[in-house]
């Protein structure tokens, strides 16, 4: 791996996440807990 | 550090439960996110030293990790949310250097105090414990998850699905194991 994937793979590695847990802390409206 | 930020993540979500869950996530990686696109401009430089330590070197990280940089970076990340009131805007600023402030006690000496400041400064724990590095940023994940689990419960209005998140986050760390690197 070059730095250029290196530096891809990292961006990746923090970006990617993100919406997966946004997703899942999500609460549903219309779903009260 | 890496699922580390994205369970201090959670926790400050918990904590602030007014702002938005990306922006608190995305927030503590972004200095990461920076770094990844520096990198790939030229503008830091990286080696990669397979086998060796944590299969990398970073050679020059000062306008992504310095001291100085994360807190204007904080600055800058908090003024974009400015619109969502002092405390969300206040909370993303801590967001943003808590990456720091994490990962000062595992890099090697790094983390410059200004962009090309003679002074770098990190605790090394990667490399002084090159398995148990491991096992104390499993500590802080599992403790901020048991936090943001906890006020998940109370709050109500976020964690739909908290478990969920904590497992994604203790993959991560699994992922980033120092046993598949060598």
């Amino acid at each position: 791996m070059g730095s250029f994937e290196f530096g891809l793979f990292c961006l990746l590695s923090f970006a990617v996440p993100v919406p997966i847990l946004s997703w899942l802390d999500r609460v549903s409206k219309g779903k009260q807990r | 550090m890496y699922a580390g930020h994205f369970a201090v993540g959670l926790a400050l979500k918990a904590r602030q439960p007014a702002a938005p869950t990306w922006a608190v996530l995305l927030g503590t990686g972004f200095l990461d996110v920076l770094f990844g696109i520096f990198v790939m401009l030229g503008i830091e430089r990286v080696t990669m030293t397979p086998h060796v330590g944590q299969g990398f070197s970073l050679d020059f990280i000062d306008w992504s990790h310095s001291l100085l940089m994360s807190l204007i970076w904080s600055f800058v990340y908090c003024a974009l949310f400015w619109r969502r009131g002092r405390p969300v805007c206040f909370l993303l600023a801590f967001a943003v250097f808590s990456h720091f402030l994490l990962d000062l006690p595992m890099h090697p000496s790094d983390l410059a105090l200004w962009p090309y400041a003679q002074t770098h400064i990190g605790f090394g724990l990667w490399n002084r414990l090159p398995t148990g590095w491991w096992w104390i940023e499993l500590a802080a994940v599992l403790a901020a998850c048991a936090y943001y689990t906890a006020r998940a419960r109370q709050i109500k209005t976020f964690g739909g699905r908290a478990l969920w998140a904590c497992a994604v986050i203790l993959l991560l760390h699994v992922a980033n194991a120092p046993w598949w690197k060598s």
